[in-house]
């Protein structure tokens, strides 16, 4: 049976497109219905549903960031109201959407090719879903090249050469700076370092991580299919989201 | 501010009521007496065409630098009586004043400016006798032909000025008036954001809560009537500001549920003052969007009006994300509905009402202080 999880902060319209789907597609079996961003991220990741209707105005994280952070196999349909760039990028990459108010004959057609989708997957959906969230959250303002990362720890403060940098994994309010010996704690965000870093270097991989190429052993599949980026001398894995897997394939 | 924007600002600001002056006095001093030695020269330069005295030592000796003084007297004279009012009235009073621009504003400026000539006159010929040892005074006193002269230029100077007063204003209104309907016009603008949601609310709620669905749609259309109609008016009172806020928030109330509350509070003093249309709602659609709707939780809005002193403070408060938390994508920033309030306020109380905003503890809190007026 397919599953499915509902988005969407105004808990009347995540009810209403409940009903709507029970009626169009009586199959669809609604799993969860998350009320912000951080909640639907957290269901995703342990219901692993089938697809993801996510609202992309929502608390917490927008539906544009739970998108980025999917590991599993789940599929995105975005809801909106009206996000002038968000549909025009949509379009763009032939991604799935829904408008709001839901009409049911429009509702209709996009479940007809989300259907279609599940049983044949198109060659590249993931890569067309980065290629959209790129457009949509990339920031276009270009910021001089980072050569060092400082992070202060107690009294001292560290000054890291960004090429020694492994991985930078954000953590709820932090973001963790991982070189072959040590792991700092900074204040800036993914976002914000993203547009800094040299990208023929590093490379995002999640909403939480981006990774430094030089340092990257390789990848690993787990049995349900999730891929995870391995480094050299170093222990931990990190997890890809599934809109950036396409990025490691084999030669 | 450097020193020749200070003259500047105090001389546009010297000739208004207002208690709290933002220019040094030393300024103000300056831009006064600048305008008395202008205007005792050109005296000294009539008096001696006149008479010819241009090649006398008298009119080099006495004349010149008497008529100068005559004119230093004056103005220092009218500056401390409008000075010792504006400190010495009641504040109401002195706020209400500063907001004339019709007949009310030459009557009063003329009366003081009379008060203050004729005082300073008197003064300054006594200390013109002192210095130069004459008996101009008492001259002066006696002789009826010089107290008609006396009255017949302060009539002439009193007509000019009120001439000036009234193309100046008009002027003014005609250009104010220009500005203000482009920004509002500007802040009318309904977010396709807000529209669309609450058309999906209301379609959401038609079949399992009818009478809701009733509800939202009469808030709706009584938010949209009172966004159009305010585009019209020039003025409404806060009453029909607040109830247009009022609606808005329960059409959010229904749409973020329990993630929104919120209270307005405001006296009837308050709620009769008449304010310019639109200022408040932006305000209020800020704390939501920016300070509410991205936080998990939700939160409170408080809106609250009081009047003291001819003030009219309108606050409105919230405890969600803060001033410090960036712009979401695709979202207009707050800073945008910020400006366009501040850039209204200056063109229509021209530096008597101002917009701030303070973090709360959480929160953001945002005041307007506004002359209280009343239709």
């Amino acid at each position: 049976m397919t599953t499915a999880l509902i988005a969407d902060d105004e808990p009347h319209l995540a009810h209403y497109l409940k009903d709507q789907l029970a009626l169009l597609w009586p199959e669809l079996q609604i799993v969860h219905i998350a009320r912000n961003g951080v909640e639907a991220a957290a269901r995703i990741a342990e219901l692993q549903p089938d697809l993801a209707f996510l609202d992309i105005q929502m608390p917490g994280l927008t539906g544009l960031e739970v998108a980025q952070g999917i590991e599993g196999a789940t599929r995105v349909v975005f809801v909106t109201a009206y996000d002038e760039y968000a549909l025009e990028a949509f379009e763009h990459a032939a991604l799935d959407y829904v408008l709001k108010p839901v009409k049911a004959e429009r509702l209709a057609k996009a479940l007809a090719r989300v259907k279609a989708g599940l049983t044949a997957p198109a060659a590249e959906p993931d890569a067309a879903l980065a290629q959209a969230l790129q457009r949509l959250m990339g920031g276009t303002a270009t910021v001089p090249v980072l050569r060092y990362v400082r992070a202060s720890q107690g009294e001292l403060m560290h000054q890291i050469p960004v090429g020694e940098v492994l991985f930078f994994h954000a953590d709820e309010k932090y973001t963790c700076v991982q070189t072959a010996t040590a792991e700092y704690l900074i204040r800036t965000s993914i976002v914000e370092l993203l547009p800094q870093l040299d990208p023929a270097r590093f490379l995002q991989v999640h909403r939480a991580t981006l990774i430094n190429l030089d340092h990257l052993a390789g990848t690993r599949r787990d049995e349900a299919s999730r891929l995870f980026v391995r480094f050299r001398g170093l222990e931990r894995e990190l997890p890809v989201s599934r809109a950036y897997v396409h990025q490691f394939k084999a030669m | 501010m450097n020193t020749s924007a200070i003259l500047i600002s105090a001389w546009k600001h010297q000739w208004r009521m207002t208690r709290h002056r933002a220019e040094p006095l030393w300024a103000r001093l300056a831009v006064i007496t600048g305008l008395a030695l202008l205007i005792g020269l050109a005296l000294a330069l009539v008096s001696g065409a006149i008479s010819n005295g241009f090649t006398t030592a008298r009119w080099w000796q006495i004349s010149l630098p008497a008529n100068v003084l005559l004119s230093l007297s004056v103005a220092y004279t009218f500056t401390a009586i409008f000075r010792a009012l504006e400190l010495g009235l009641p504040a109401p009073w002195v706020a209400a004043i500063g907001t004339w621009r019709d007949w009310r504003a030459a009557l009063f400026y003329t009366a003081i400016g009379m008060l203050g000539g004729t005082l300073g006159v008197l003064l300054g010929l006594r200390l013109v006798d002192l210095i130069w040892q004459l008996d101009i005074l008492r001259h002066f006193m006696s002789s009826r032909s010089a107290w008609g002269q006396f009255l017949a230029i302060s009539v002439v100077l009193s007509l000019i000025q009120w001439l000036w007063w009234r193309v100046h204003t008009k002027q003014q209104a005609l250009q104010l008036k220009a500005t203000e309907t482009q920004l509002k016009l500007l802040q009318a603008q309904i977010e396709p954001h807000f529209l669309f949601n609450t058309l999906a609310n209301v379609q959401s709620l038609i079949d399992y809560d009818t009478p809701r669905a009733k509800l939202m749609l009469e808030n709706f259309t009584d938010y949209l009537r009172a966004s159009l109609q305010n585009l019209r008016r020039d003025d409404c009172t806060l009453e029909q500001e607040l109830e247009t806020v009022a609606s808005y928030l329960i059409l959010l109330q229904t749409r973020m549920d329990e993630r929104l509350r919120y209270t307005i509070e405001a006296s009837a003093e308050a709620r009769a003052a008449t304010v310019p249309p639109l200022l408040l709602q932006p305000l209020v659609e800020n704390a939501i969007h920016h300070g509410l709707e991205p936080k998990i939780e939700g939160g409170m809005v408080r809106i609250s009006a009081t009047v003291a002193q001819g003030r009219l403070h309108i606050t409105v408060a919230d405890n969600g994300m803060g001033l410090d938390v960036q712009p979401r994508p695709g979202r207009r920033g707050s800073g945008l509905a910020l400006n366009n309030i501040r850039e209204r306020l200056r063109t229509r109380y021209d530096g008597l009402a101002s917009l701030r905003l303070t973090p709360g503890r959480p929160g953001t809190e945002a005041v307007l202080d506004l002359p209280y007026q009343l239709k």
